[in-house]
């Protein structure tokens, strides 16, 4: 049994206080939903969980099985049993999922002989082409292909606790079954998985049942609840916390088209 | 199997002539458009010498399995030819001995234009001359292993690779030289006729206190295609200038470099795609990362004449900024004097994407295989473009480890 413990988290970005007293445990096999507005820092919670660089983490602290996190490296985090399936995942021109697992098998100190079979394994239950395993990472495949990706990255690694960013956003029916019965799949194994899954829209709970829902707004958990909160936030959405939101000024929040460079990732010259 | 040391009496008398113009020629001061942003000023062209006619040295080739042929170069000269049956009726020998040497000589890069040429002409060692008649397919490559290590040297290597009308043939070219101080001034042609196909790629391992200053030259015939392509990892200051001419109908050729830089190190590169005829097609790549305090520039031309309607010409260069202190700098230019074309340029400069670096670290790769990974990849499309499979892994796994290296050096600065 393992548990994650989130603990008065406090971020910022730049100046702007994003992360305001964040308190939450996940102990394995347990799914707890985050629901929140746009701008309540719901992605902000998953990158400073995971350590993506950027954002500034003034208080608190996160810790799987007592080790204290944030005094880790992002791959150092991952290494630990964290797994964070992007809204958005990068694309990485020249890298395949391949590659990238055997890496991070390889420091891992496990067997990278067997990656490839375990590779072809979750893509084939889960439906992710296979031809798209050797080909860069994300680049020109459809909402749908990358979630799945994440997916099959998410049944390679094998990991303790996966956050989930708005994995339903972009999908279509037929890859949010498959997508969220594989880690519903995973939540039951032995070791179970702990997910923190954090969406807008409870559809996702089709085939992944929550045990715990937390209502997300102003960076802090306004209200916690089981199941029946997920059914009354669709019922009534989130005007009740709609002003405590505030989107006056800039946010680190992901920009959806990404900025504007060319497809290898680099920025255009200026001069 | 040292060649005799008579040369042809053509060959003497081109040399004092080059030698006379040698004396006369203006040593650039930095301050010309294709000497800026050089090191030329610093280089006192006085200072090296031709080494003796017996140093030798005991450096053994880096072999390439397969090859059809192989020369080795051992400080200017040719140390040893070795042909096998798959070179055909293909030749490889010296520009001394060739029946056509005379005419053969600098036909495709033409007379030397500034004092390095002229260095060069003065001082070439022995050239090699791959020939390779009409209609004649040499399928393995032809290796050349080059090396020199004497104080104060100035080496001249110069391959000329000419293919007759529908004839092939790939030259890989492995130019290295020891730690001392030392000038090499490089020359390569490459000749393809009608119908012909031309395959070059050199790999530049030069030494650390080694300048080199190299012309690449090819011209492409009717319907032929010429690919001249450069890893450069060596040298203190190594320059190439590379000039593609697509001077037949339908004639296609790709510039391609791969380019490395570390420590002090300066690669400087002046590229020139020049559309002389109908229907014709050139593309370069040219991709590199500089860190350390290291410096690269990429200055090319695309020149399309009024008698190259329908021409398409492709120029991008990108280069990754992989420490605070390194340099890159980019200019591409076009010059068309025809309507019906199109052109292409682009060119960046940029570090290592963060976003990309995150979202592997977050799969668990550490920073360092995160790093060598994404530029891996960088380098993989240009790489995977070399017309010699054999070294193209070898090629990859050189900067894998210098990017190891580098990164290593900087953890135990910090």
């Amino acid at each position: 049994m393992s548990e994650l413990v989130i603990a008065d988290l406090h971020a910022t970005v730049g100046d702007k206080a994003i992360l305001n007293g964040v308190s939450l445990t996940i102990r394995s096999g347990e799914v707890h939903a985050v629901m929140g507005p746009n701008g309540s820092g719901k992605s902000t919670l998953s990158h400073v969980i995971t350590g993506k660089p950027g954002y500034t983490v003034t208080g608190g602290s996160v810790t799987l099985d007592g080790v204290e996190l944030l005094e880790l490296a992002a791959w150092e985090r991952a290494k630990a049993g964290l797994f964070l399936a992007m809204q958005y995942p990068t694309e990485v021109p020249g890298v395949s999922l391949e590659a990238m697992l055997t890496a991070s098998a390889v420091a891992a100190g496990r067997d990278a002989d067997v990656i490839k079979a375990s590779i072809a394994a979750e893509s084939e239950r889960i439906g992710f082409a296979t031809e798209l395993i050797t080909r860069p990472l994300n680049v020109d495949l459809s909402g749908g292909e990358k979630k799945r990706n994440e997916t099959v990255q998410l049944g390679v690694l094998d990991p303790k606790f996966a956050i989930l960013d708005e994995i339903d956003s972009g999908l279509d029916v037929d890859a949010m079954k498959a997508v969220t019965r594989r880690v519903e799949e995973a939540t039951n194994r032995d070791n179970p998985l702990g997910v923190l899954a954090i969406t807008h829209y409870k559809r996702l709970f089709e085939e992944l049942e929550p045990d715990h829902v937390h209502v997300f707004a102003a960076g802090v958990i306004q209200k916690s609840g089981g199941r029946e909160l997920a059914d009354e936030l669709e019922e009534t959405g989130y005007a009740e916390w709609a002003h405590l939101v505030d989107n006056s000024g800039p946010t680190a929040f992901d920009n959806p088209f990404g900025d504007t460079t060319f497809a290898d990732g680099l920025n255009l010259h200026e001069g | 199997m040292p060649e005799a040391q008579t040369l042809a009496p053509w060959l003497e008398s081109a040399r004092s002539t080059a030698a006379a113009d040698l004396a006369n020629a203006e040593v650039p001061t930095g301050r010309e458009e294709v000497w800026r942003y050089t090191r030329i000023a610093d280089i006192d062209l006085a200072d090296y010498a031709v080494p003796d006619a017996d140093a030798g040295t005991s450096v053994d080739p880096i072999p390439l399995p397969g090859a059809a042929a192989a020369v080795v170069v051992r400080n200017g000269r040719i140390a040893s030819i070795d042909r096998t049956d798959a070179l055909g009726k293909a030749t490889v020998s010296t520009v001394s001995e060739h029946e056509g040497g005379q005419a053969l000589l600098n036909s495709v890069r033409g007379e030397a234009a500034d004092v390095v040429g002229h260095l060069h002409d003065a001082h070439a060692g022995d050239i090699i001359v791959i020939d390779v008649p009409r209609g004649h397919h040499v399928e393995a490559p032809i290796h050349i292993d080059v090396y020199s290590d004497v104080d104060g040297g100035l080496t001249c290597p110069h391959t000329i690779v000419r293919a007759a009308n529908g004839a092939s043939v790939t030259v890989f070219e492995r130019r290295r030289s020891g730690e001392a101080n030392q000038l090499v001034v490089p020359v390569v042609e490459l000749d393809a006729a009608a119908d012909a196909r031309v395959n070059y790629l050199v790999a530049q391992q030069l030494g650390l206190n080694t300048i080199s200053l190299e012309h690449q030259a090819a011209t492409v015939g009717q319907q032929a295609h010429a690919v001249c392509s450069t890893a450069a990892f060596g040298g203190s200051y190594a320059r190439v200038q590379a000039e593609m001419s697509l001077n037949g109908r339908g004639s296609s050729g790709d510039l391609l470099s791969a380019y490395f830089g570390d420590g002090e190190q300066m690669l400087d590169f002046r590229t020139f795609q020049h559309h002389n005829a109908p229907d014709t097609t050139s593309n370069l790549l040219f991709k590199g990362a500089v860190t350390g305090e290291a410096q690269s520039v990429y200055s090319g031309l695309i020149k399309v004449a009024e008698t190259a309607p329908g021409t398409n010409a492709f120029q991008t260069n990108r280069n990754l900024k992989l420490s605070e202190g390194a340099w890159a700098y980019s200019v591409p230019n076009l010059e068309i004097e025809q309507n019906q074309v199109s052109c292409s340029h682009a060119s960046t400069v940029g570090e290592i994407d963060e976003d990309q670096r995150y979202y592997l670290e977050s799969r668990g790769v550490p920073t360092t295989a995160a790093e060598q990974l994404l530029v891996s990849g960088f380098f993989a499309e240009v790489i995977g473009q070399f017309p010699v499979d054999a070294v193209k892994a070898e090629l990859q796994a050189y900067i894998d480890d210098a990017l190891a290296a580098d990164r290593a050096a900087q953890e135990a600065a910090a």
